[in-house]
């Protein structure tokens, strides 16, 4: 129990009596003694500070991106030059990571990758908070009908299966960048508006807004000025764990063959190591952009939680992918 | 009552709006006819069965009749000069009778394909779904338990571990060692009997199930240690019964709400997970028989997966609701 | 005390903290005979509660557990360590503050009842069932038979507390620990559930520890009184000893808070100024001395040890009520304006006149 000021004085006059530790066999069940506190759940408490794993999960973000940007600049090999090396190479001193069936360059791919990877995934879950926020306070604040007619397009997204609206998306309108980022986005759109909504809820109830009506701001000012700041705020610390998302969605995509259809990610990368006879042959092929696929989510999720915590707030409801 | 009919009536707005959709979509935006009849579905047909336009595609006056009077009658028989609510009426009409259309791309019964291939699909979904809650349950009682020690710390970093690999990549991982390297299990979907199809499914269902465990685990986890904070638990420890007891009998139950939400949210990402895993591990399934028709625009393929796909979704979730009413008696009365 | 059915000595909890030990109980003893009633009596935060749950083993694992505690010849705390199963629920129960929480929301009421009999005496469901409805009725339900299958929900709060007293009783205790039985209840309920309690510790030769805030409550119920303040006991008395010759300065001060039906309607009760300390580490002095009307200089110095005040009167002050020393103490402090730990004598209520207050003690 965090002691407010008091300010006993500590002295050693009364010595320990028989203060044992109270043996192990005694679980620990329902832990709500009187007089202390239970032990602060480390996913409920708002942490003070980010540290070590924070910043170095935003270190490994800040080099792939930083990377992916800089990759027509970095003295690296073509991505797309067959014959770079020999083929199906494993990782050497001229191919870092080794060299695909047809000698292309692992490395030089994997960071050329990154770029479609981020940049859909990037653009695709800002789309989706700008879009599903609105929503979200939109329901949230004026409540009523409007409530009611977002919260059943939420759901009819919601219905149609992630992959299946995809397909559908893409047979329509074809692979374009941004055709594939529209399409990531609307997948995201129903967590967002939701949990942009009960934020909204709570808030809305706060004296602030309450005063800023009743000083006659309009609604739209209200929801412009008081609440949104409040809502993207929190929301913003869950940005980085839908990043991850999309990331991974956008693999998948790629994996099928969905994504992109100007040059590859991450996704298509593993596809094309994917097959039984490369895997047999040069597994690398397919770890390679795993594993930088892998490192980049953990630290997405590293960070997102963090930042989570950080402003308390909920997780976000999409869950499994 | 009430609510049960409300719900109901929502579920069905919902399929309605889903179907709509999807249906509209693909009618007005593609091109049915294309799928039946190719390149004559842009001619004139009319104009050439009249024979007021003589030379079709370079070819010389009075062919392409044939293949005329193909689009016509697919016209007539697909309603494609009906305006599109009517068209969709029919459609929706015949699939409540069980008529799923006819594939464009080989003219096999929609339904005959959906009977063929969604028992595997639904019998891979339903392994995984007992993979992720065999996992999770035990895994989010033993975590929520000691809350915050050692096990409990170990298992929210492999979490963040798990959550991290993609379903794909988990896939893809898990056949190298297992099927490539060490060669445990089968490279195909072996369908011989139910132990051979089980021993198929052991692969594909880790990958959909084990991310799905660690949702559910961090789920069940966060609502275990809620509930372990209520008077009931202290009374129930009271009462002498085991630790075991109290966290089986008295705790699990109604901390299983948020996570049972988000198995009913999850649905959709579990059938399109299908659709990526039936590829890699080579399942002839619903999931991949419907990529593959997305593929090649067979949209009477892709139109009954959807309906069928949010259908399921819709129903499951319907359930999820009933389901809290069971879990938690208090819900019974709003009902 | 050869015939005590419970003895607890020098029994210490303390809970590791960011701050420091907080030592939650500190050095409380205390004998209980067979259907004899304790009663516990302090503020919050006093100490009671740590100390029923010590005797319950439902502290948490990290909390810091001494002394001894002796049931019938078995050492507690021994018991907990080899996870005796047989023991709380069976030999000791507790009965919790909220009714409206402490039963099982998703359970019904027979299974919450016959779960016990079922775990600990080995009955069958059916027979389980059978004697849960015989609890309910002997806890004054009606409708046993309904009741069993209705959930905690459907209850009003006073039967709810009734349903967590049978579900106590179930194994036939010897010991029942009520903390704060009535506090969440509506006032009219209160009565009922304890005379009930009082009834059936009677009828089943049951010993009680009733803990409360509220002397009020042990008044006419417990053989004997345990003051408590900050983890300390204060003081120990027969009851009927307690209220006519009260001693400690705290438990006068707890009683100036109890409406009674004889005072004026309009009388202000009278709240005790500030709040017990959170006892970090060891106090030099005495826990109450910075609320205490009584306080002199030795007080913030010295702790002041349990001396012998009567036959079974055992109290923990410099200055006691109804004493020379403590009749002193006061009326220094009163004409000086503050007491010895600079707390202002007019945040006591005048309506007490001290003359009042000193002749009771003196009549003793």
């Amino acid at each position: 129990m965090p002691a407010d000021t008091n300010e006993h004085t500590i002295s050693s006059s009364r010595t320990a009596k028989y203060w044992r530790k109270r043996s192990s066999a005694t679980v620990e069940l329902a832990a709500r003694p009187v007089g202390a506190d239970a032990e602060p759940d480390p996913d409920r408490a708002p942490q003070r500070r980010l540290g070590v794993t924070f910043w170095a999960a935003i270190g490994w973000v800040a080099l792939v991106t930083g990377a992916a940007v800089a990759a027509p600049l970095l003295p690296i090999a073509d991505p797309d030059q067959i014959g770079i090396g020999p083929r199906s190479s494993g990782p050497n001193w001229d191919q870092w990571f080794g060299t695909d069936t047809v000698g292309r360059d692992m490395f030089s791919r994997t960071i050329w990758g990154a770029r479609v990877s981020l940049m859909v995934g990037f653009f695709s879950i800002v789309a989706g908070f700008l879009v599903g926020g609105m929503m979200g306070v939109a329901s949230g604040y004026r409540r009523g009908w409007i409530d009611l007619a977002l919260g059943f397009v939420t759901y009819v997204m919601l219905s149609f299966p992630t992959l299946v609206l995809f397909l559908l998306v893409i047979l329509l309108f074809g692979q374009g960048l941004w055709i594939v980022t529209a399409a990531l986005s609307i997948v995201v759109i129903p967590s967002v508006s939701r949990l942009a909504r009960a934020i909204t809820i709570a808030f809305a109830e706060r004296e602030f807004v309450a005063a800023a009506r009743l000083l006659g701001a309009t609604n739209r000012r209200v929801m412009a000025r008081e609440i949104l700041p409040n809502v993207l705020i929190p929301m913003s610390a869950l940005l980085l764990l839908g990043l991850g998302l999309t990331i991974v969605a956008e693999g998948g995509l790629a994996f099928l063959g969905l994504s992109v259809a100007d040059g590859f990610s991450w996704g298509k990368m593993i596809q094309l190591g994917a097959g039984l006879r490369t895997l047999q042959t040069a597994p690398w092929v397919a770890f390679f952009p795993i594993g930088a696929m892998f490192l980049t989510v953990l630290s997405l999720n590293l960070a997102g939680d963090r930042l989570r915590q950080y402003f308390d707030v909920r997780e976000l409801g999409i869950g499994g992918r | 009552m009430t609510y049960l009919i409300r719900r109901l009536a929502f579920m069905f707005a919902v399929l309605v709006a889903v179907t709509f959709l999807a249906f509209s979509a693909t009618n007005v935006i593609g091109d049915p006819l294309f799928n039946v009849v190719g390149f004559y579905a842009s001619v004139d047909c009319d104009a050439v069965i009249a024979g007021e336009i003589k030379d079709v595609i370079g070819t010389v006056a009075g062919t392409g009749v044939g293949e005329c009077e193909r689009v016509i009658e697919a016209r007539e028989k697909y309603h494609l000069d009906d305006p599109l609510p009517i068209r969709y009426g029919h459609w929706i009409g015949g699939m409540i009778q069980g008529d799923f259309g006819e594939s464009y791309a080989n003219q096999m019964p929609v339904s005959s394909i959906l009977a063929e291939r969604l028992p595997k699909s639904i019998l891979l979904m339903g392994v995984s779904m007992v993979v992720a809650l065999g996992v999770s349950i035990p895994w989010g009682v033993a975590a929520a338990y000691r809350a915050n020690q050692r096990f409990d710390r170990a298992s929210t970093a492999g979490a963040f571990g798990l959550l991290s690999i993609p379903g794909f990549a988990l896939a893809i991982i898990l056949f190298y060692f297992f099927v490539v390297r060490w060669q445990i299990f089968p490279s195909r979907y072996m369908d011989d009997n139910i132990f051979s199809r089980l021993h198929s499914l052991v692969l594909p269902a880790a990958s959909l199930g084990l991310p799905l465990a660690v949702v559910y685990q961090r789920l069940l986890r966060t609502d275990l240690i809620t509930t372990l904070q209520e008077d009931f638990v202290i009374m129930a420890k009271a009462k002498g019964l085991s630790d075991r007891r109290i966290m089986f009998r008295h705790v699990l139950r109604p901390s299983m709400f948020g996570m049972i939400t988000v198995v009913g949210l999850n649905m959709s990402a579990l059938i399109g997970g299908t659709i990526i895993i039936e590829s890699i591990f080579s399942i002839p399934g619903f999931g991949r028989e419907l990529y593959v028709s997305a593929i090649r625009d067979d949209i009477t393929v892709v139109l009954a997966g959807v309906t069928v796909t949010a259908t399921a979704f819709v129903a499951i979730n319907t359930a999820v609701d009933l389901l809290y009413s069971y879990l938690d008696p208090r819900v019974r009365r709003a009902g | 005390m050869a015939g005590a059915l419970l003895t607890v000595q020098d029994l210490s909890v303390g809970f590791l903290t960011e701050q420091g030990l907080v030592r939650a109980v500190d050095g409380v003893s205390f004998d209980l005979e067979p259907g004899q009633t304790l009663g516990v009596v302090g503020e919050s935060g006093s100490g009671k509660s740590v100390t029923a749950k010590a005797l319950m083993n439902l502290l948490p694992s990290y909390a810091q557990v001494g002394g001894t505690v002796n049931f019938d010849g078995r050492d507690v705390f021994a018991m907990a360590a080899s996870r005796e199963k047989h023991f709380w629920g069976v030999e000791m129960t507790m009965v919790f503050q909220d009714p409206m929480t402490s039963l099982n929301p998703v359970k019904k009421i027979g299974e919450q009842i016959a779960e016990s009999l079922r775990v600990h005496l080995g009955r069958s469901r059916r027979d389980a069932l059978v004697e849960a409805g015989d609890l309910l009725e002997q806890v004054g339900i009606p409708e046993p038979g309904k009741r069993l299958n209705q959930y905690p929900h459907e209850l009003s709060g006073g039967l709810r507390q009734r349903v967590v007293i049978a579900m106590a009783l179930a194994c036939g205790p010897r010991l029942l620990i009520a903390d704060e039985p009535t506090t969440a209840l509506d006032v009219t309920v209160q009565k009922h559930i304890l005379d009930l309690l009082d009834d059936l510790r009677r009828t089943r030769n049951m010993a009680m520890i009733l803990i409360t805030h509220d002397l009020g409550v042990v008044k006419g119920r417990a053989d004997e009184v345990m003051v408590m303040y900050a983890g300390h006991t204060m003081e120990e008395a027969p009851t009927t000893t307690l209220f006519d010759e009260m001693r400690h300065p705290y438990t006068e001060a707890l009683l100036e808070t109890i409406p009674r039906i004889d005072t004026p309607s309009h009388t202000r009760l009278v709240p005790i100024p500030g709040r017990p300390p959170e006892v970090i580490d060891v106090l030099d002095g005495c826990p109450f001395a910075p609320r205490c009307r009584y306080s002199i200089a030795r007080c913030l110095t010295d702790q002041p040890d349990l001396t012998s005040h009567g036959v079974g009167h055992l109290c923990a002050c410099h200055a006691p009520v109804g004493t020379p020393s403590g009749t002193e103490a006061r009326a220094a402090n009163e004409s000086a304006g503050t007491t010895a730990a600079g707390l202002d004598m007019d945040q006591f209520a005048r309506n007490v006149p001290i003359a009042d207050l000193g002749q009771s003690g003196a009549e003793g």
